[in-house]
């Protein structure tokens, strides 16, 4: 305690300058739960519906029993949003709405900063790199909800400043520590690790090269336990499929489309994952900051391709550039080309790149600092102007993004609204998403609660009848994991009565008489 | 070449093929991460045996810079043998301490040496406080512990009093030493390498200065603290 209280007058400015960019990251990153009356955006609703069912029941729906495989993501994320909810009594809904944007700026900004610090040399420059994460249009957006790439990530952050540290003071501690957060961003999600795996491989490739060997096997270590913890646990199945069979899916349609690629015809809007009908100007302009930082992180790309990297951070860091770089030209061409819908989904890949990127970006700004006074005024004049300048559209963007979603969720509202005057009588039965493909697969919910059918698709049984609940947000995503996959013939049957719909949602009712009126939906 | 080097590469290309044999026989959909990781072991194995080792040009630079410690034969005729506390100061310098002599004298330093030339101080120094907002603490110091761990860096030294300085020869390359790639940017280099420097010669001096075919038994730190411990051959 007293150690602590020494530590806290012991602050320094740059301290107190990084609890403030930490303010203005986490005000980015609530915009979107502040300003939703449900959870914002899509996946939100599929984890609020998970930690629900683990409160009740106290197993993991994403779990399958009958292979102990898991089939659909990846448990971390659940898990914390279950602990913290089941440990503090705060309700399922609020932790899964306010936890992520809270844990995410703190863990993945320090990590910015600190890791920029230690490629730069220079605190001043670290506090940069987190400033150009922080208030990231990208990079906001995706830590403002509940997102398996985001708390992946965040662990992927803390792994690279232990690599970092295990290779710069070759110590066992540190490498097993990384190790471990290896294994955390594994059990986290199905592409990232992926990503890190292939960064940690390449920054040992890079070693070797430079005739730094036992590097190379220091590196070995974390690496081949994440190989036998992928393959020889209940989490094989998603991680060593998932990511392998989208960029193959990916590679797939580049070659079965190969001569409308090569003519030109096939592609369409690079863009097309953020907006479909904008023009180009407007993208820069929505986002400002994410231009800014790349065109930024070019200069340190460049020079460390020309020149070897002068230390194992920046070599880290051009190894993380390079392989995220890779990974979001091929998402974008992706997105041009198969829209944005394609199986490789290239909105991901924006995130992956922002965080290298912005410590690369830091890093040029270096060349101004060592500039004459009036050149490095103006230089960082103008980086500040444009940090401001790129506030009012970030805070558009991800307004915009998620204003689809609170629209499907004042439709949701209205629709549980009629299913608690109409439904919530006597006893009743809701079975989840899972209920279509019989009762192995389903999920019993006892607890009524207005928010459970929010983009969901549900079965509920009261007064003897079938309820059908059908929410547009389920249609609109082709998700291709077995679990959510909507069989929309089945309320085209002649047995199920329409009885409310809204633009968004319907409600359907179980009639034993055939009636040959039904109505598609919308 | 020491047996490490034989017993890493050896494991490495063993446990790579057998992991490469298992993701190719559990077939599509099987083991993609434990294959990729087979792959990347055998090139590790591989690369370890046919690697060249350090760069010649590294190492005489290293052995060039070390020559520059002047009197340094003077300054230890009591230490024979044993156990020698050396303490870094903060500005470069190195405190050895004598513990014998420390339970007499309550100070217990016996004598400050600087094994680093005026010039190069001022870099060390420039380059901490550079790093100073990255890396708390002291720069020398933390990259020390780095050296330590490679051991090898000590291997192949010969060392040689001559009046009033010490020359110090690296007969073979170094090998295994952590060479990092920053020994190309002097500004930049000058922490990693004098860091090694500093290392190789306070062994030297101790070694020099004790007895001629005294050997270095272990070297350990402790905080800022380093404990050198000798013996006879």
């Amino acid at each position: 305690m007293r150690a602590l209280s020494q530590r806290l007058a012991n602050l320094g400015l740059a301290d107190y300058l990084l609890a403030l960019i930490l303010v203005a990251g986490l005000l980015m990153r609530l915009l979107a739960p502040l300003t939703t009356r449900g959870l914002p955006f899509y996946d939100s609703w599929g984890y609020y519906g998970n930690v629900q069912t683990m409160l009740s029941s106290h197993v993991d729906p994403l779990f399958n029993y009958h292979d102990k495989q898991y089939y659909t993501e990846l448990p971390l994320l659940n898990f914390v949003l279950y602990l913290v909810s089941s440990y503090t009594g705060i309700s399922a809904f609020q932790v899964t709405k306010y936890l992520p944007p809270l844990l995410l700026t703190a863990v993945m900004i320090p990590s910015v900063a600190v890791i920029t610090t230690r490629v730069t040399g220079r605190r001043d420059l670290g506090l940069v790199g987190a400033l150009l994460f922080a208030i990231s249009d990208v990079g906001s957006l995706r830590e403002s909800y509940a997102l398996p790439e985001g708390i992946s990530i965040a662990v992927a952050l803390t792994f690279v400043i232990c690599l970092i540290k295990a290779l710069d003071r070759r110590s066992p501690s540190w490498i097993l520590l990384s190790g471990v957060l290896l294994l955390g961003v594994f059990s986290a999600h199905n592409l990232t690790p992926f990503m890190f795996l292939m960064i940690s491989i390449s920054v040992s490739v890079f070693m070797l090269k430079n005739q730094l060997v036992k590097l190379g096997y220091w590196l070995a270590a974390p690496i081949t336990a994440a190989a036998l913890f992928t393959s020889f646990t209940g989490l094989h199945h998603n991680i060593d499929n998932n990511p392998y069979s989208r960029y193959s899916q990916l590679l797939q349609l580049f070659f079965s489309h190969e001569k409308t690629i090569v003519t030109g015809k096939q592609f369409g809007n690079p863009l097309s994952g953020y907006i479909t009908t904008q023009p180009l100007t407007y993208f820069f302009y929505l986002h400002i900051i994410t231009v800014i930082t790349l065109l930024l992180a070019i200069p340190f790309f460049a020079a460390n391709i020309v020149k070897r990297p002068r230390n194992i951070s920046t070599a880290v860091t051009e190894v993380w550039l390079i392989l995220s770089g890779a990974t979001f030209v091929l998402g974008v061409a992706g997105d041009s080309l198969f829209g944005s819908q394609n199986p490789f989904f290239g909105y991901r890949t924006w995130i992956y790149l922002m965080m290298p990127a912005a410590i690369a970006a830091a890093y040029t700004l270096i060349y101004f600092v060592n500039a004459r006074p009036k050149r490095r005024v103006a230089a960082f004049a103008v980086v500040a102007v444009a940090l401001i300048l790129s506030v009012p559209p970030t805070v558009t963007f991800i307004r915009n993004t998620n204003y689809n979603f609170e629209l499907d969720n004042a439709h949701d509202y209205l629709t549980s609204a009629w299913l608690r005057s109409h439904v919530a009588y006597g006893n009743y039965t809701v079975y989840s998403t899972d209920a279509f493909y019989g009762a192995a697969n389903s999920t019993l919910n006892g607890v009524y609660d207005p928010h459970y059918f929010f983009n969901n698709i549900s079965v509920i049984y009261a007064n003897h009848t079938y309820y059908v609940v059908l929410s547009y947000s389920t249609l609109k995503y082709p998700f291709h994991n077995t679990g959510y996959v909507v069989p929309i013939s089945h309320f085209y049957n002649p047995y199920f009565d329409r009885v409310y719909a809204s633009e968004t949602d319907w409600i359907f009712v179980y009639n034993p008489t055939l009636n040959s009126t039904q109505v598609p939906l919308g | 070449m020491n047996r490490l080097s034989i017993i890493l590469p050896a494991a490495s290309i063993a446990l790579g093929s057998t992991f490469l044999y298992l993701g190719f026989e559990s077939g599509a959909g099987g083991y993609v991460t434990l294959s990729i990781d087979g792959a990347f072991l055998l090139l590790v194995g591989i690369v370890s045996i046919f690697a060249p080792r350090a760069d010649t040009a590294e190492v005489d630079y290293l052995a060039q810079l070390s020559k520059q410690v002047p009197g340094a034969s003077e300054h230890f005729p009591s230490i024979m043998s044993g156990k020698l506390y050396a303490k870094f100061t903060r500005d470069g310098r190195v405190a050895l301490i004598d513990r014998v002599a420390a339970s007499k004298d309550l100070n217990g330093v016996v004598h400050v040496i600087e094994p680093l030339s005026g010039e190069l101080r001022r870099l060390v120094l420039k380059a901490q406080t550079k790093n100073h907002g990255g890396d708390h603490g002291f720069t020398l110091t933390r990259r020390f512990e780095g050296q330590l761990v490679d051991k090898g860096v000590l291997e192949g030294i010969h060392v040689e009093l001559r009046e009033n300085w010490i020359e110090v020869t690296l007969h073979r390359p170094v090998t295994g030493v952590p060479l990092l790639p920053e020994y190309r940017e002097p500004n930049e280099a000058m922490v990693a390498t004098l860091s090694s420097l500093l290392l190789t010669t306070i062994c030297c001096l101790v070694s020099a200065d004790a007895k001629r075919d005294t050997t270095l038994k272990n070297i350990s730190r402790h905080g800022d603290e380093l404990v050198i411990q000798l013996g006879g051959v």
